[in-house]
């Protein structure tokens, strides 16, 4: 019996080691989305719910959802303190894994903010945010700015602005239009120039310590072109006899273009690099944007068909070559981190965007709905595109996601806003003082 | 059952050799239902297989009770019993190439064979089948095979006419050599003689280089076909054994499973892939997770983690590794 025991003893361990070795498996699986869905993340504030915490969190909130690729929630407890790992990993639940901490110490005066991986309580972006001065947007705009590459690996864009003109209809006198500058969502809209004349084109320059505003100001002689700072100064550009418009900076910000007509009754192109040269001799040539570096330049050009068609102009060759055909093509811009040109296109009566790739040479359309699309400008990440849609008689400003191929209003339906233009990324944030 | 222990052992020290023995066989028996019992709870299998993951055209032979492993060209993500499938595997590519390496040297020797004889003995060699009848079969083979020794002796008939043509022209070239020995003539002549000499010896000399050129091609020719035939392999049926079957039912399941939570956010970049190692633990729960190849986008990373929390996986694949790959 005792040797039947120890055999079935040494019969089990035999049999058990087998089994244990034998199911060691593996599988590997490659899977495809089907389909898509906004990540969750936690807005989280420690300590009380402070006057200055509140609105910051309101503008991270936005500019999170703004990308269409975040479901942002505010956390409802407020948490006294974090001692230990489990005060972060308590807001883990499976389908929220990301959470900001939002703390405001007060001895220092700042903000502190850190980006949580709630599951294993690792932080994967910790700063400070010194708040100075009473713009707490530009503030909340700078945290945004500062995690948006943690979680995307692409530069923010939540510092930038839009300028445009908006009309401000007067009983019993003529409309005007003035110009005025807003947050990228069309939030925060300030007046910058308010002169009783139309003023129109609104443009940024390039230089990223400096922003300014062109723009093209009806006077009873000409249309001319000025510009304005963020403290409202202002200053004549080019005073020529006719149109003074649509001006446009290189990538660097020393080459300039705009377009002239000089009382001849043409609009031709105008490039400065140290010295004005005009580019153009025949037709209406107009919205020049620079492109490769500054090395070549599109421009609209109605001189071989009489109506506008996009035109690329070599600045050391010279050489003209013309990109779109049929239709009616206009508004051109130019995104250098895509590289892509954006314009508009007459579509069965109606304006689109389309998109043109040098590279490829494909034209794509964008959008299809109705209303008139014009004026298009690109953001500085190149994901988003900035335009007017007429409606009738009013015209709104909108964004369209190419990310998501939304489109969504920035400004309302009662007020009437054209010629959008993007700010570049500026070292500061481009508040009107 | 404690035979084997020595006796002089301290009290204490037998009682905890005791107590380990018998935890472990208390484990052996728990471990035999773990492993064995309730393993096999679902003894019925579904068979769930996308054709397409085979090469298509190759017939299917499913032998569930048979243990033979199917070609390498099943699906090589399927990793199941590393062991013991992969030496498998090992062997039969082994057979296979062994078979056709056997083959490869039957076919050339027949190539040999096929070149070295003349067309028309082929024909001949036909022609004697019939004789097979009246004739043992002992003493045809002995036929056939000195008619084959014989063959292998006597050259070619190309050869042969090659060489006469070769030595006819030698003959023609000595002749007239020895007929202007002979006949004594003017210089003018002598030399007109010596040109035409040189052009003739030159004109053999290409002759006999372009017949040589010819002759190598023709074995090609007659070689190819019958290489090639050897070494091409007949698309045999693909045998699935039940380990094979298995791991198909089961990658699919998870496949299922996974991709049905799957949602990564819009607007990212379509080439992002984020690899990702699992281990199910015993009570279904994930353990282990371990991102062995991030995309580099954070938001990308952590919605594939998202899905590993939402996922229920089947009973069998508790105790399994599973590595996904989520793509776009």
């Amino acid at each position: 019996m005792k040797n039947l025991y120890t055999r079935l003893f040494a019969f089990f361990v035999v049999f058990n080691i087998f089994y244990v070795f034998a199911e060691d498996a593996q599988f590997n699986v490659n899977v495809t989305a089907a389909k898509h869905e906004k990540l969750k993340i936690k807005l989280i504030v420690v300590g009380k719910l402070s006057k200055k915490i509140n609105p910051i969190i309101e503008v991270i909130k936005n500019d999170l959802a703004f990308s269409g690729q975040f479901d942002v929630i505010i956390a409802k407890d407020y948490c006294k303190k974090i001692d230990t790992k489990n005060d972060i990993t308590a807001f883990f639940s499976a389908d929220c894994r990301l959470g900001v901490f939002f703390t405001e110490e007060k001895r220092k005066k700042t903000i502190g903010c850190r980006l949580y991986d709630l599951e294993y309580a690792q932080m994967l972006k910790g700063f400070e945010c010194n708040p100075e001065g009473k713009n707490v947007r530009a503030w909340a705009h700078t945290i945004s700015d500062t995690i948006w590459p943690v979680l995307t690996n692409e530069q923010g864009f939540f510092s930038t602005k839009i300028a445009y003109c908006k009309k401000i209809n007067r009983k019993h006198k003529k409309s005007y239009k003035h110009i005025y500058v807003a947050d990228y969502d069309g939030s925060n809209e300030e007046l910058l120039v308010s002169t009783p004349t139309v003023n129109i084109t609104p443009r940024w320059n390039n230089d990223p310590a400096n922003p300014l505003v062109f723009y093209s100001e009806h006077t009873n002689e000409n249309v001319r072109l000025m510009v304005a700072d963020m403290n409202r100064r202002r200053k004549i550009v080019s005073n020529f006899d006719g149109l003074n418009i649509l001006s446009t900076f290189s990538p660097d910000g020393k080459k300039f273009a705009y377009c002239a007509s000089r009382a001849d009754g043409h609009c031709q192109i105008y490039f400065y690099d140290g010295e004005l040269k005009r580019l153009t001799n025949q037709g209406n040539n107009i919205s020049p944007t620079f492109a490769d570096e500054g090395k070549t330049l599109y421009f609209c050009s109605d001189h071989l068909t009489g109506n506008p068609q996009i035109y690329k102009y070599d600045l050391e060759s010279g050489q003209k070559e013309r990109i779109s055909s049929g239709g009616f093509a206009v508004s051109t811009s130019f995104c250098p981190k895509k590289e892509l040109l954006a314009y508009s296109k007459m579509i069965k009566g109606l304006m689109q965007i389309f998109v043109y790739n040098p590279k490829t040479g494909i034209h794509e359309q964008l959008t299809f709905n109705h209303g008139n699309k014009d004026e298009c400008s690109w953001s500085p990440c190149g994901n988003y595109l900035l335009f007017s849609v007429e409606h009738g008689v009013k015209s709104q400003l909108a964004v369209l996601n190419l990310l998501t191929r939304n489109i969504s209003f920035i400004t309302p339906k009662s007020a009437d806003c054209y010629y959008p233009c993007w700010s570049p990324m500026y070292a500061q944030f481009p508040a009107i003082t | 059952m404690w035979s084997w222990l020595p006796k002089n052992v301290r009290r204490r020290i037998a009682f905890w050799g005791r107590l380990i023995l018998f935890s472990s066989m208390l484990h052996t028996v728990f471990l035999f239902f773990l492993f064995v019992v309730y393993k096999g709870e679902t003894a019925v299998y579904t068979v769930n297989i996308k054709r397409s993951i085979l090469k298509s055209g190759v017939p299917i032979i499913f032998m569930p009770l048979k243990k033979v492993v199917g070609k390498s060209n099943l699906n090589k993500n399927i990793v199941v019993n590393k062991t013991s499938v992969l030496q498998k595997q090992a062997s039969k590519k082994k057979k296979i190439i062994k078979q056709s390496a056997k083959k490869k040297v039957s076919a050339k020797k027949k190539a040999v064979s096929v070149v070295s004889k003349p067309k028309k003995k082929t024909t001949v060699k036909k022609k004697s089948v019939p004789e097979k009848k009246s004739m043992p079969k002992k003493l045809v083979k002995k036929k056939i095979l000195r008619q084959a020794q014989d063959e292998r002796e006597k050259p070619t008939p190309k050869k042969k006419r090659q060489e006469k043509e070769i030595e006819n022209k030698k003959k023609e070239l000595q002749k007239k050599s020895d007929k202007q020995k002979e006949k004594p003539k003017d210089i003018k002549q002598e030399k007109r003689v010596v040109e035409k000499k040189i052009a003739e010896k030159e004109t053999v000399k290409k002759h006999i280089s372009a017949e040589k050129k010819e002759k190598v091609p023709i074995k090609e020719k007659n070689h190819q076909p019958i290489v090639q035939e050897s070494v091409v392999p007949k698309q045999e049926a693909i045998y699935i054994g039940r380990h094979e079957l298995d791991a198909l039912y089961m990658e699919q399941a998870i496949k299922d499973e996974v991709s049905k939570h799957w949602r990564p956010p819009l607007g990212l970049p379509k080439d992002l892939l984020c690899t990702i190692n699992v281990l199910v633990g015993w009570d279904g729960s994930i353990k282990n997770v371990v991102v062995s190849q991030s995309s580099g986008v954070l938001m990308y990373d952590i919605s594939a983690r998202n899905t590993l929390s939402k996922l229920e996986l089947p009973r069998w694949s508790r105790g399994k590794e599973i590595k996904i790959i989520f793509n776009q």
